[in-house]
């Protein structure tokens, strides 16, 4: 898959261009700076009974405010069905909703809506919009808003009402997307919540090393699910605060699936983590497999767990010592996605396994997961080499992405950043599978400013347009496409004009819908010129084989 | 395992670092992303919230804007939960959002509010790949999908926007 040059290359510009009036909010960052200042950290034991309860009542609640409103929810559905969306909704429509509004008892002024019923046209509508504004602040209205005016953001409604809006939307017409998950009701026979809820926590205890208390502190999203990857309607308990989290459960109380609250990686009974692994040998740069035992075992007496009481419990020196272990250096690409490998020491205690622990290769601390855990923190890769030289700061140019540059922006980049490229890559050997960008264009290539006697730019893009048009570019609009420019001096004695030709529309291309899935005309061309003779060097249609280093930079 | 905190003076002071730099970036990424600019700016400020609760936790795996990036797409999938933007997609324009500074293109507001029309599976991969200059991998880390599932659902976005574009697709 490549970074096109087509609509989407030109994403970020649009974006920046339709929104540059949204400005940063002065009020915001005070609010937050309130709101970090008054964090109260609370930690005291519970008891699980406690936590359960704790975490349903905060759902019941709502539960019980949002019963009653139902038949509102639903006459608003029914009216959105008889009059399609809110804003093409005719007067007596606002009338309407208005006496409903009062029969359900929702908080308006009950003399005006008298009022309202003795006035008849223009006046009628007036003062029936005016209530409904005055209610909702908001000249905007659908079953999902009225709905979250009255019970809050949706994903803490109890899943009784998540059950119902579904219900709605699908009955009325506007559930028509196939990728959303629908939310049901539970029917009999099926884990009633508390139960789901006491499952969970115990998977998250078990699988985490997550106490009920930090749940008991977090707002609970729970949901009765069907989804198209699990057409079988199950729970779904969700935390959000401090990282999401989650368990799902199927109906009859099987844990599903459960998803690490650090690194976000869902794991299920099936999943084994070593079967992903590819085995690597350490440089001798890196720590050695003696070291990785040593310090992991070290470790292990600093590290607590919680036990099934949910008491920290810590391991006695003794103890770990007497522990066999095995150590084992690989890449995965669930851990430090792919980019560079790590040390997992196992520890045994007979042939149990005790705790596994992970090291970066380098001898960085990432997690311990004890017995029959999973790995919540599996990703700590090396500071960029973007960040480390502040390359945004010093190279303001670089803000919208190497793509955007000019042959000479890029030649003047590469010369500036050069000396810092071969400090960082001397002391990050995994530079090159960590997939940065700055390796491609200052280690993989190597740019300069275009020579004053080579060819001028203009003239290369003639002949790049004439081999794009040889390999089967359009001549009728071989013009129409973007073109970049590098200059590439990696054979100082041999520099190459590197350009790219991007995507080309499939209208103008006179290509109908059919034929452009098949088509690759429209796919942006990739031409390397000898930058003083012309000749073609490298020339190929960009398709989805290519490696994006092969034709990006 | 006893987690030390820094003491919070140094972490306001990265806070503060933080907001400078990547607000306005972010409020455009969650503007796009809820087609709201109120609800944006509560997104952007969890977002910052829930990086500032992160922080000692942080290693530097990723760059910071990546890092928040990711803070921020979830927080605004959280919020996209509330699925009334199923019923308004249709109606997205930019016409309730603050003018910008210079007039923009036409081609570039058409994008734009294509953009956010589209389904949010599509859109949160253009915007992480395309806006925000993440990498497949580091799309996949933010949506919790393997990098193949990214550019599986790249590829459909791709198509996606174009047809739209055209005025040919329906989201």
């Amino acid at each position: 898959m490549r970074r096109s040059v087509g609509h989407e290359g030109h994403i970020r510009v649009a974006i920046d261009e339709a929104l540059s009036g949204l400005d940063a909010r002065p009020t915001l960052q005070y609010r937050i700076m309130q709101e970090i200042r008054g964090e109260k950290k609370v930690k005291k034991k519970l008891s699980f009974g406690l936590v359960l309860a704790l975490i349903l009542t905060m759902l019941t609640v709502a539960a019980v405010a949002a019963a009653a409103l139902s038949s509102y929810f639903t006459g608003f559905a029914q009216l959105e069905q008889k009059y399609g969306d809110y804003d093409t909704w005719p007067e007596t429509a606002k009338v309407e909703l208005v006496n409903l509004m009062a029969q359900s008892e929702l908080d308006i002024d009950n003399a005006q809506v008298a009022q309202m019923n003795q006035l008849s046209g223009q006046e009628q509508l007036q003062l029936a919009e005016s209530i409904i504004k005055d209610y909702y602040g908001s000249t905007y209205m659908s079953t999902t808003l009225i709905m979250e005016h009255e019970l809050g953001q949706s994903m803490y409604w109890s899943y009784e009402m998540k059950a119902l809006h579904d219900t709605l939307l699908k009955e009325y017409g506007y559930f028509k997307y196939g990728d959303w998950d629908e939310c049901v009701l539970p029917e009999e026979g099926d884990i009633p919540l508390d139960k789901a809820l006491e499952i969970a926590l115990q998977v998250m205890q078990e699988k985490f090393g997550l106490s009920k208390e930090y749940f008991a502190q977090r707002q609970l999203d729970a949901s009765f699910v069907k989804t198209t990857e699990h057409p079988e309607p199950h729970w779904r308990l969700d935390w959000w605060e401090g990282g999401y989290c989650g368990v799902e459960i199927s109906r009859t109380g099987e844990p599903m699936s459960w998803t690490a609250p650090s690194s976000g990686i869902t794991y299920t009974a099936e999943t084994d983590l070593m079967a992903g692994a590819r085995p690597a040998t350490p440089l001798p740069t890196d720590m050695q497999e003696d070291e990785a035992i040593r310090t992991s075992r070290a470790g292990l007496t600093e590290i607590g767990f919680y036990d099934e009481d949910g008491n920290v419990v810590s391991l006695e020196e003794e103890q770990v010592a007497s522990y066999t272990a095995k150590a084992q250096f690989f890449f995965h690409d669930d851990i430090n996605n792919g980019g560079a490998p790590v040390w997992m020491v196992t520890f045994y205690d007979g042939d149990q396994i005790v705790a596994r622990v992970l090291h970066t290769y380098d001898g960085r601390y990432m997690d311990t997961a004890f017995g029959q855990q999973e790995f919540a923190r599996t990703s700590m890769r090396d500071t960029s080499f973007y960040d480390t030289y502040d390359i945004a700061g010093k190279f303001p140019e670089m803000s919208n992405g190497f793509y955007f540059l000019s042959a000479e922006e890029r030649g003047r980049l590469a010369a500036a950043i050069a000396p810092w490229a071969e400090e960082y890559a001397a002391s990050h050997p995994y530079w090159e599978t960590s997939r940065e960008e700055f390796y491609y264009i200052t280690q993989k290539y190597h740019y300069g400013i275009p020579a004053e006697d080579a060819l001028p730019q203009n003239t290369a893009l003639e002949l790049a347009r004439q081999e794009a048009i040889r390999l089967g570019a359009m001549p009728e609009t071989i013009n129409a496409r973007t073109a970049e420019f590098s200059y590439e001096i990696s054979d100082p004695n041999r520099p190459l004009w590197r350009i790219l030709l991007g995507r080309v529309d499939r209208q103008d291309a006179g290509i109908t819908l059919d034929e452009w899935s098949e088509n690759n005309n429209c796919e942006p061309f990739v031409v390397h010129l000898d930058a003083y003779t012309g000749q073609v060097v490298k020339s190929f249609m960009v398709t989805d084989d290519v490696e994006h280093w092969e034709w990006r930079y | 395992m006893e987690v030390v905190m820094g003491p919070d003076s140094i972490r306001e002071a990265r806070l503060t670092q933080l907001m400078q730099q990547h607000e306005k970036e972010l409020l455009k990424l969650c503007c796009i992303y809820l087609r709201d600019v109120n609800m944006a700016e509560d997104a952007v400020q969890e977002t910052f919230i829930k990086a500032y609760r992160a922080m000692d936790a942080f290693r530097g795996e990723c760059s910071e804007r990546t890092w928040l990036a990711r803070i921020a797409v979830n927080t605004c999938k959280d919020m996209r939960r509330s699925a009334w933007y199923r019923f308004v997609d249709r109606r997205v324009t930019l016409d309730n959002l603050p003018e910008p500074i210079a007039p923009a293109s036409g081609e570039s507001i058409r994008l734009t509010e294509t953009i956010m029309r589209m389904p949010r599976k599509d859109m949160e991969v253009l915007l992480l790949y395309y806006y925000q200059g993440m990498t497949m991998e580091e799309v996949g880390q933010a949506l919790h999908i393997s990098a193949a599932g990214v550019a599986g659902r790249l590829k459909r976005a791709r198509i996606r926007l174009k047809d739209m574009m055209k005025g040919e697709g329906e989201p």
